[in-house]
């Protein structure tokens, strides 16, 4: 095993080289990207760029040949035998909605029931309100415990005969909870139902194999794990592929089009109309290789030692209330918290001031704060170019910000 | 933001003599901010077209309070068609202190509850 030296791996990526200051720790909303993934962008404009699928010369076939290999990348990266199963997508929220189109909506009658959790991104709430809406559909939500994690007495009461699909985070994006995916799923295959997992939080920060999890949907995004936007993937299991209807209707996604009737193709096309973003997939191909090279086992390990770090680091600081799990195992490389009488925008606002980027606000999650009783949170989250001296900047910040505001009440 | 101009911002979000509420207000405003959660709630007193006194409720970030108690103290004084006539111009000019893009709802919240004030 390699240990990660967060202060070289900076060097791989060109942001810190143009804000030699920058303390970015909000990489659950995006990570930044290494040099290598902006090449592999640049090299395919320069070297392979055209249209893909139809066009009959080398370069469209060459173009073809990179972005099908991305898939393969992705899905080797993830665990997943066939690529067939890798549908691309525009982002996690894209993949999940295409779900709640193309399963939900296809196949899930009046009356039958989603089980989400309260620790969802709105991502992962929203396509399923609305399809719910409009099929006369229950969404019903498991609780979590004081700790931040599933509540699972809640969630045994929640399941009913009624239930068809239950949706998940792999990994909270405000608590960092990590749920026990493998175990959820094979609970609930017990019972026959799908289970889709949203991955956004956790591909990227640790080991993530689709088929040992044993989901039939995950869903998740290239840009939180070094790729570019507008990419994301969705897998879909053998089970449910062969029967989803399609997503969007386009071009690339049919086998023959009349004035009154389409036949369409199989997956992955099938659920890919349009030119999809073909530079965004190669890079993203690109993003694996590095993670690879880098090995997610090291890469876990590192950001579990910032965790503990900061834990550790942040209970220090006067009026501070961390929420969600309080040890390294249990959670993912983000760590929300709210201090006394700062509100989180101000706070963000104020660190802003000393190069240091983190989020403040509802995150997308506003049910789970509901939960919290507060409105808002300030959250700090990590990446393989994160370093201990990253997390010393923003304690030190903090206890400073403290300090002058808390001044006059001592004269 | 600057933190020697903030602890200014945020002493007076909790000093502001305008915090809290009118026992017989002749018009109010609530509103909220969805995104980030803010509440806010502004009382005015009325006498003859005249505003003769103002306060406000709030529940959020310091800006969005220090907003709220610079327009309340701004309109005493001032006719009721004068709550109408402020722009968000005006109200960033009373600001005194340069809004990052970001912030500016949390301005512009005690502009949309002023204007929303209405008879109870």
């Amino acid at each position: 095993m390699k240990k990660i030296n967060a202060q070289t791996i900076k060097k791989d990526f060109p942001i810190f080289t143009t804000y030699k200051n920058l303390v970015y720790l909000d990489n659950a909303a995006t990570t930044q990207k290494p040099r290598v993934v902006i090449d592999a962008l640049t090299h395919h404009y320069r070297t392979a760029n055209a249209n893909i699928k139809r066009g009959i010369y080398d370069l469209s076939e060459q173009a073809t040949k990179a972005y099908e290999q991305a898939r393969w990348k992705v899905a080797q990266f993830c665990g997943v035998s066939c690529a067939q199963h890798i549908i691309f997508a525009k982002n996690t929220t894209e993949a999940i909605n295409l779900v709640a189109h193309s399963f939900a909506r296809a196949s899930l009658k009046r009356g039958d029931e989603i089980l989400l959790t309260l620790m969802e991104h709105h991502s992962n709430i929203v396509p399923w309100q609305m399809i719910a809406q409009e099929k006369g559909l229950k969404l019903r939500f498991v609780g979590i415990t004081k700790n931040g994690e599933l509540d699972m007495v809640d969630l045994k009461k929640k399941v009913t005969r009624r239930t068809k699909l239950f949706a998940v985070t792999h990994a909270s994006n405000v608590l960092g909870t990590i749920n026990p995916i493998k175990k959820l799923t094979a609970f609930f295959h017990k019972r026959g139902i799908p289970v889709l997992v949203d991955g956004a939080q956790a591909v990227g920060h640790m080991p993530v194999n689709i088929s040992d999890l044993g989901c039939d949907f995950y869903a998740f995004s290239g840009h939180k794990m070094y790729a570019p936007t507008g990419i994301g993937v969705l897998y879909v299991s053998e089970k449910y592929i062969t029967s989803m209807e399609p997503f969007l209707g386009g071009g690339d996604m049919v086998l023959s089009v009349s004035e009154t009737k389409t036949t369409f193709q199989d997956a992955p096309e099938r659920f890919e109309a349009g030119t999809p973003p073909i530079e965004a997939a190669v890079a993203l191909g690109a993003a694996t290789d590095y993670l690879k090279k880098l090995g997610m086992e090291n890469i876990r390990r590192h950001e579990t030692e910032l965790i503990t770090y900061a834990l550790k680091k942040l209970a220090n600081i006067p009026g501070i209330t961390v929420f969600g799990p309080k040890t390294a195992e249990q959670k993912t490389g983000v760590i929300a918290f709210s201090l006394n009488d700062i509100h989180p925008h101000d706070l963000a606002s104020l660190v802003s001031e000393k190069n240091i980027a983190l989020r403040a606000g509802h995150h997308c999650a506003m049910p789970l704060h509901r939960f919290l009783d507060v409105t808002a949170s300030a959250r700090i989250s990590f990446s393989v170019y994160t370093t201990k001296n990253d997390i010393d900047a923003l304690h030190g910040t903090l206890t400073e910000i403290i300090t002058v505001l808390h001044a006059h009440h001592e004269h | 933001m600057n933190i020697n101009r903030f602890k200014k911002i945020w002493e007076h979000a909790q000093l502001s003599p305008y915090a809290g509420t009118l026992k017989h207000p002749s018009i109010s405003g609530i509103g909220e901010n969805p995104l980030c959660g803010d509440t806010l709630r502004i009382d005015f007193a009325v006498k003859k077209g005249m505003i003769t006194d103002a306060k406000f409720t709030h529940h959020g970030c310091a800006l969005s309070a220090v907003a709220a108690s610079i327009l309340v103290e701004s309109l005493i004084g001032t006719r009721t068609t004068a709550i109408q006539k402020l722009d968000e111009y005006a109200l960033l000019k009373l600001m005194e202190t340069p809004i990052s893009p970001a912030r500016l709802n949390c301005v512009l919240l005690a502009l949309h509850v002023a204007k929303s004030a209405r008879p109870k």
